[in-house]
């Protein structure tokens, strides 16, 4: 057993035992997110491609049901969880297992219950609990999230060495995804467009890229399961001074951010730092919907913690935890830049997984 | 077959305005709209999210890319395309991917939503469709919004109108096909230059992409076991003898391809047996007669196939157990795989247009 699946199952007991639950009941649809919970692959290491669930008792065993059967040996191969049961009718399986190990009249706590579970299984609904829990991420979890980033800036790396006019957005796409596949990436949430002024962010179209466009991305690569973010902006061909100052605004903006978090502040206190060098610019207009989104966001496995870096978010910053700190947003003439970075929170401040900080780079045409 | 799904559909979406005018969605809206005045419903909602969204696109062209929308379809006059509720920041890019010229962002899904449907005159009997698109929490929000409304389920009036392909949705579809087969090619290619089975996937996966696919799902071999999976690293693993699965989406249709690099008895009884369900598959015949005209008992645990449109699974399966008939132009995707001890044994495809007289091959 992996040790930190006998950390996390300890954990996740402890959790059971504060809420007085015999049985946890861990539940996937098969699809995944990049920025919410994903509670079988936390407990289990393992990804289902359709519904899955952990049943994880107060004592013994943890039993992993997968579907469809022939899954069973990437269950075994890539799980943590030794006993598998599989089936291709997947609430057969689950009942199966329920019947077997004799956990029918369990007091039950279920994690991703709305995502599909039947609602015939009963039970407390834990996914709060486990939000809370593995808010501050844990080892392999912040292992994962370095490989991830380091995938993602060579994608990007990528993505500038390639570039060139009469490429199709698509086809720079099919690139860097073919790079951080190829460096182990195991998903991507991948956002790219190319602009002479964008409105908003976007996937890749059509288009066919030209000298002077304005290229934006979020290049979101998963190692292990765990997702990490950069958010770019770079321009084919030279940098108009407009285009460097307002870069820089949202430079300025994120570092600020970046100052500002550290263990015992809230999120609403990092947003406003960062919407000071905006707003002090006359652009408060623009830093609020449908000029930009959030400041930010948690990338989850075992939670999304803290949560979307929006104004009204209360949440208070631990050591430990991580998101991506991304003050993107639109701004007149310039249109729609990206900047971003993931970061852990340590007593210094936050902490930039990546090796080299958003700048707005030229490529030449 | 089952496959992994991306956190987000990352290839080339865009509304290809040639291969599908307004006039293929008018068309479509009108005889939905038909079909809703003989069910006396007053309006439909139809929700969809980025990978199940076959309703959804269907009326709207609309390819959710993140998060969920929804179309608002009165009993008469312009639908109405919904594409979340706050903020709206994606409202610039839909409004350049769907033909529906009303595009929203609700700033609720109480008050505004049933101001939407007061706005569009629609009252009494209302069809919903895909509400479990958007996970169980939003859908309570939903049918709480429509407190008053006689809510009925669409699904099947959908599913009735899409059953069988229309003309420029079967192009789309030998559009996706004809990209499963680059994959495939690519795949045979790094096969041959000894590269290993995860490596030979990813070049596959490049290829789709870079001619355009919106979604590429690929299994291949890639240990000891024999069996087909995604791939989520890479490892030096390679056998004489690849078994690979490609799908992939273009313009939100599927279609897919089995590969084999390799021959050998296996590979030859899973053909024989794919070709014996593309002649049993004929306009009124079941799923289940196609099922059981394979013959092939010990590939039952894959799945012998389903439809294909603006889905990758969809109804019927080609099962024992699924008694659906067939109607001409509804496109199947045929699938045999056995298995080998301690090898990847042989997966063999057709995707094939049901007549009356059998299934057409469509790639």
């Amino acid at each position: 057993m992996s040790d930190i699946f006998s950390i996390r199952t300890g954990e996740a007991r402890r959790m059971m035992a504060r809420a007085g639950v015999d049985l946890l009941v861990a539940y996937s649809n098969g699809q995944h997110s990049m920025g919410t919970l994903d509670a079988v692959r936390w407990l289990s290491g393992f990804k289902p491609m359709s519904e899955a669930a952990v049943l994880l008792p107060k004592d013994g065993e943890a039993v992993l049901v997968v579907s469809p059967a022939w899954d069973e040996a990437r269950a075994i191969k890539r799980g943590w969880v030794e006993e598998v049961v599989a089936g291709n009718d997947f609430a057969a399986a689950f009942e199966g297992a329920i019947s077997k190990y004799g956990w029918g009249s369990a007091k039950k706590g279920l994690l991703g219950a709305s995502r599909g579970l039947d609602p015939a299984v009963a039970g407390i609904d834990l996914d709060a609990q486990l939000e809370r829990l593995a808010a501050v991420r844990d080892e392999l979890e912040l292992e994962l999230m370095q490989q991830a980033t380091d995938i993602a800036e060579k994608g990007y790396q990528h993505m500038l060495e390639v570039l060139r006019p009469g490429m199709r957005e698509y086809e720079l796409c099919a690139e860097i995804e073919h790079c951080v596949r190829s460096l182990g990436a195991d998903d991507d949430f991948l956002l790219m467009a190319a602009s002479r002024c964008h409105p908003s962010v976007r996937g890749a179209g059509d288009r066919v890229i030209d000298v002077g466009d304005v290229i934006i991305g979020e290049i979101s690569p998963s190692a292990g399961g765990q997702f990490t973010q950069i958010c770019r902006t770079a321009v084919l061909g030279p940098v108009s001074d407009l285009q460097r100052e307002h870069h820089k605004l949202l430079a300025d903006s994120m570092a600020a951010g970046m100052k500002a978090g550290r263990p015992g502040v809230k999120i609403s206190e990092v947003v406003e730092a960062m919407n000071e060098g905006p707003i002090k610019a006359g652009y408060e207009k623009y830093c609020h919907p449908p000029y930009m989104r959030v400041r930010g966001h948690g990338l989850g496995l075992g939670s999304s913690m803290p949560g979307d870096l929006g104004p009204e978010n209360q949440t208070v910053l631990e050591a430990g935890m991580t998101f991506v700190i991304h003050p993107n947003q639109f701004l007149p003439q310039t249109g729609y830049f990206m900047v971003g970075e993931p970061v852990v929170v340590t007593d210094e401040g936050l902490k930039p997984f990546t090796k080299r900080i958003a700048t707005l780079d030229s490529v030449p045409a | 077959m089952q496959t992994m799904s991306s956190v987000l559909l990352h290839g080339r979406a865009s509304w290809d305005r040639n291969l599908f005018p307004p006039d293929e969605f008018e068309e479509r809206v009108a005889q939905v709209q038909a079909a809703m005045a003989r069910e006396d419903l007053g309006g439909l909602l139809v929700a969809g999210n980025f990978l199940e969204y076959g309703n959804l696109a269907y009326l709207t062209g609309y390819l959710p890319w993140a998060g969920w929308s929804a179309a608002v379809v009165p009993a008469e006059g312009d639908i109405t395309l919904v594409t979340g509720v706050g903020g709206g920041r994606e409202l610039p890019v839909a409004r350049t991917r769907t033909w529906v010229p009303d595009v929203r962002n609700l700033k609720n899904l109480n008050d505004a939503l049933r101001d939407l449907l007061a706005d569009r005159g629609i009252s009494g009997r209302v069809g919903l469709a895909s509400l479990g698109t958007l996970g169980s929490r939003l859908e309570q929000r939903i049918r709480a919004g429509l407190e008053g409304f006689a809510c009925v389920d669409a699904g099947p009036l959908l599913a009735r109108q899409r059953a069988a392909l229309r003309s420029r949705e079967l192009s789309a579809v030998r559009e996706a096909a004809s990209i499963a087969q680059r994959a495939a090619e690519a795949l045979g290619l790094a096969h041959q230059k000894k590269r290993p089975n995860t490596a030979a996937a990813i070049d596959a996966d490049y290829v789709a992409r870079r001619d355009g696919a919106l979604d590429v799902r690929i299994l291949v071999n890639q240990d000891a076991s024999g069996e087909l999976q995604p791939v989520e690293d890479q490892s030096d693993f390679r056998s004489d003898t690849m078994v690979a699965y490609i799908a992939v989406n273009a313009m939100g249709y599927w279609a897919d391809l089995g590969v084999t690099l390799g021959t050998g008895p296996l590979l030859d009884r899973a053909r024989a047996a794919v070709e014996v369900m593309v002649r049993a598959a004929r306009a009124g015949a079941r799923a289940s007669d196609v099922a059981a005209a394979a013959s092939v008992p010990e590939a039952k645990r894959w799945g012998l196939g389903a439809a294909l449109g603006l889905g990758l699974n969809l109804p019927p399966a080609i099962a024992a157990d699924d008694h659906t008939d067939l109607v001409s132009d509804m496109v199947l995707s045929l699938r045999v795989r056995l298995p080998e001890a301690g090898g990847p044994g042989a997966l063999a495809t057709e995707l094939v247009r049901v007549t009356p007289t059998g299934g057409v091959a469509l790639a």
